[in-house]
């Protein structure tokens, strides 16, 4: 009995191409016996394909292949001045003809033949004369199987095209350059910040938000797990936290209310960072709140080492009812605060080692010594120097330092 | 992440070793799968020897404390004195969700 060929789909697969399009596919049949290929014909036409051509030899065959690719070649491999296996290589090495699947005709025990064709790059190997119920079985497989491969070529092609969108839409979330320059003149503050994927979407984003002519909110979210399932959930968490009225609450309440909606609109298991706060350029303050996020950092450039915020909070998501704290920093004029996901202190060094917990400051630090007016180049440049390869998580930096506040405008 | 169970009379024993990322959720999912298979009235991870865990590694504790609650089990974390797993869950307030032995 031959044995059942490798290419053919899995059984669940024969629900997923309608009969219709496997019927309708443009068969070539390529044989230089006239009678062999009348039979094969006439098989193929009895068993309800309507569109088969044929060719008498290679150099026919190959100029037919050219013309129009069919959707499957039977294809004989003694033929004059240019024989199958000569068609087959050629095939194989032309791009657009690569992918179509060739069902070799052979002589019974030619198995130096068979090797040959198989390497050459036959899809399947049929003896002749033809069994006619096996010739429409590979026929039909090898048909199936092509469309199945083009549907699949689509699909990926639209998703592709789909997370480009995504990612042009997650893009633009972020503060906008009009957004910070607006925050410098009006507060001072110089917003510089570096937002990069490590998947094709990203579970990150930030924000700021001006409350009035004193305050300025400034939020840094990072959602767990990578991919379109935490890209859908920056765009759930993203409106949530833009719809809430953040005047009016102090931090802690804030992130209360956002976590009870995040909650109730997440799957279960999916969860986020988030670090929400207000700069008071009045009060020379910072006040947050934070959900499990990277602890803040406050310093100032040349001044000795900046110090870590605290940072505890529960993780948002986690459970319907969180009570957060509401936490106070000094942030004067000249000062500084950095924000960073916790890809920074989380990523490996080539000995495999984490960075660790200190590295977030002594990165910040360094770089604000070769470069006081905008540290996050060098601080990028070195982290990924030191670190292996990409990082596994999406990596955001924000670093914002409070000038004197511009008069006009 | 390695995980081993162990039982002693009514009490089941969870041990985690390695780092408990996303990338794991496959494997939590046999974890959850293999103590569904188990009796007992209480559960204890034990985390003391975890390397690393990440957000998305407390996200996968939580689909444990979730199997917990339908097996109608109590559930309580070991965790470890100090470094960064003992941070993580600190930070995290994690103890609000579940409790830590001490």
């Amino acid at each position: 009995m031959e044995p059942r060929p490798v290419e053919s789909p899995p059984a669940a697969a024969d629900d997923a191409v309608d009969p219709g399009l496997i019927d309708d596919a443009r068969i070539l049949v390529v044989d230089d016996d006239e009678f062999i290929s009348a039979m094969a014909q006439a098989y193929l036409e009895h068993a309800g394909f309507s569109r088969i051509e044929t060719a008498t030899d290679g150099q026919t065959c190959l100029d037919r292949l050219h013309a129009s690719p069919p959707d499957i070649v039977i294809l004989d491999l003694q033929m004059p001045v240019v024989g199958g296996l000569d068609v087959l290589r050629r095939m194989r090495e032309t791009p657009a003809l690569a992918d179509v699947p060739v069902l070799v005709t052979t002589g019974i025990d030619e198995s130096q033949e068979r090797n040959e064709a198989i390497r050459a790059g036959a899809n399947s190997l049929i003896s002749k004369p033809f069994d006619a119920p096996l010739l429409i079985e590979k026929t039909r497989s090898l048909i199936e199987r092509q469309i199945l491969v083009q549907q699949l070529n689509l699909y990926r092609e639209r998703v592709s095209r789909e997370l480009e969108m995504a990612k042009e839409l997650q893009l633009a979330l972020l503060p906008s350059d009009e957004m910070i320059a607006y925050v410098r003149e009006r507060y001072g503050c110089r917003v510089s910040s570096r937002f990069r994927s490590s998947s094709e979407l990203a579970g990150d984003f930030w924000g700021l938000q001006p409350l009035n002519n004193s305050q300025l909110a400034v939020y840094s979210v990072d959602i767990s797990g990578h991919g379109v399932a935490a890209a859908a959930n920056t765009f759930r968490l993203h409106e949530i936290i833009q719809s809430e009225d953040m005047h009016a609450l102090p931090p802690a309440d804030f992130l209360a209310r956002v976590n009870q909606r995040f909650h109730a609109r997440i799957p279960a298991g999916q969860f986020a960072t988030i670090l929400y706060g207000v700069i008071d350029v009045a009060a020379d303050s910072f006040t947050y709140a934070s959900a499990a996020a990277p602890p803040p950092i406050i310093g100032r450039p040349g001044a000795g080492a900046p110090r870590y915020l605290e940072n505890r909070g529960i993780l948002a998501g986690a459970t319907s009812r969180a009570r957060f704290s509401t936490y106070q920093a000094t942030l004067r004029t000249g000062d500084y605060l950095f924000l960073y996901s916790d890809a920074l202190p989380e990523a490996s060094t080539s000995t495999g080692e984490l960075l660790g917990d200190d590295a977030p400051a002594r990165f910040l630090t360094d770089a604000l010594s070769r470069d006081p007016d905008d540290p996050l180049p060098t601080l990028m440049d070195a982290f990924y120097a030191r670190t292996t390869a990409t990082p596994q998580d999406d990596l955001t930096l924000i670093y914002v330092r409070r000038g004197p506040q511009e008069t006009g405008g | 992440m390695e995980y081993d169970i162990q039982q002693a009379s009514d009490r089941i024993n969870v041990t985690i070793t390695g780092r408990l990322t996303f990338k794991e959720h496959g494997k939590c999912r046999d974890l959850i799968r293999d103590l569904g298979n188990m009796n007992g009235s209480s559960e204890t991870i034990d985390l003391t020897n975890l390397e690393f865990i990440d957000s998305a590694g407390l996200g996968l504790l939580l689909r444990l404390k979730e199997a917990a609650e339908q097996a109608s089990r109590s559930l309580s974390l070991r965790i470890p004195s100090e470094g960064q797993v003992y941070k993580m869950l600190t930070v995290a307030e994690f103890d609000k969700m579940i409790p830590f032995e001490s």
